[in-house]
């Protein structure tokens, strides 16, 4: 599997999965999960995925200050400032 | 007078060259148009989600009849856009579900739970206001909304609309009583939500939009003159 469908299949994992649990009010489960992103390890676009599909639910989840803190520290290694602060608009 | 750089017709330019999320237009009349979001799982066909009428989401390749604008967003922006199109795709699109139809537009968004929340006073989505919604879900601001004046010939759009829910006998009588007391809440054309996505500034202002929105309509012209023997 070439990288980019790799990317869409587990940003739909992202996406699915998050959103299930919300839907059911699994909030404990979602949050545990949250602290658990080995951001390190995730290719920029899926943590943008995870700031994406969480971000409107930031006021419910205990994990989400949390979560954004890393990525972000995450994503400053990737990309220049002015680029991390253009993928930044909206989901802070 | 060319066609402006950021709008790209069908078959000239194909929807190969898309990355991961973009806007279509179509003209579906004298002066009316209908608009959708693109999407495109890497390597894979490109696929217009749009809603085409009350409770009637698609999800399929546009026709050669539209014309594409490329959504000027960081790549990995793209990539969630394209997700949340996805996503929504597996929730709405099932003829059981869908969409309903409405006017006024403020702040529905597909929630968290990938669920649709309508704003306070808001019973639907229109084309156009379908492309806000998805976008604002993923964190995107197209218009500054604010921005939008009442307009007495939007008042006219809304009642030829209106008149159509009407005809359908699928839409209730309490949604076509809903969406007939927003006649005249404010209107974001197909053509102005898809110009303003040529912006690499968002939000975008109404004169902007507006702008764009007169370079799209030309294009169309021009390339309907052309094309006529």
């Amino acid at each position: 599997m070439s990288r980019s469908r790799k990317l869409d299949a587990a940003l739909d994992f992202v996406f699915d999965f998050v959103d299930e649990l919300l839907l059911a009010g699994r909030f404990r489960e979602v949050n545990r999960f949250l602290r658990g992103v080995p951001v390190e390890k995730l290719d920029p676009a899926i943590l943008v995925g995870f700031l994406t599909i969480t971000g409107p639910a930031r006021m419910t989840l205990d994990a989400w200050p949390e979560l954004i803190v890393r990525i972000k520290a995450q994503l400053r290694e990737s990309m220049p400032p002015e680029e991390l602060a253009r993928v930044m608009v909206g989901l802070e | 007078m060319p066609f402006p750089i950021w709008l790209h017709f069908l078959p000239d330019v194909p929807l190969e060259e898309l990355r991961s999320a973009g806007v279509a237009i179509t003209l579906t009349g004298q002066g009316s148009w209908h608009a959708g979001m693109l999407h495109r799982p890497q390597e894979e066909a490109v696929n217009m989600l749009d809603l085409a009428n009350d409770h009637w989401l698609r999800n399929s390749p546009p026709s050669n009849k539209y014309a594409w604008v490329q959504l000027e967003l960081p790549a990995v922006r793209l990539l969630s856009v394209a997700a949340m199109c996805r996503r929504i795709t597996k929730l709405y699109t099932s003829p059981a579900r869908g969409l309903p139809y409405a006017f006024r537009y403020q702040k529905t968004v597909f929630n968290v739970d990938g669920k649709i929340l309508f704003g306070k006073s808001e019973h639907g989505l229109t084309c156009a206001t379908f492309i806000l919604a998805v976008l604002k879900s993923a964190g995107v601001d197209l218009l500054k909304l604010g921005e939008w004046p009442q307009r007495d010939d939007d008042m006219d759009r809304h009642r030829e609309l209106l008149a159509m829910l009407q005809g359908d006998s699928n839409v209730s009588k309490a949604h076509i009583a809903e969406v007939a007391a927003e006649v005249n809440c404010v209107r974001y054309r197909p053509e102005e939500v898809v110009g303003a996505a040529s912006s690499a500034q968002l939000p975008v202002s109404f004169l902007d939009a507006e702008t764009a929105a007169r370079q799209l309509t030309q294009a169309f012209a021009l390339r309907a003159a052309s094309s006529t023997p």
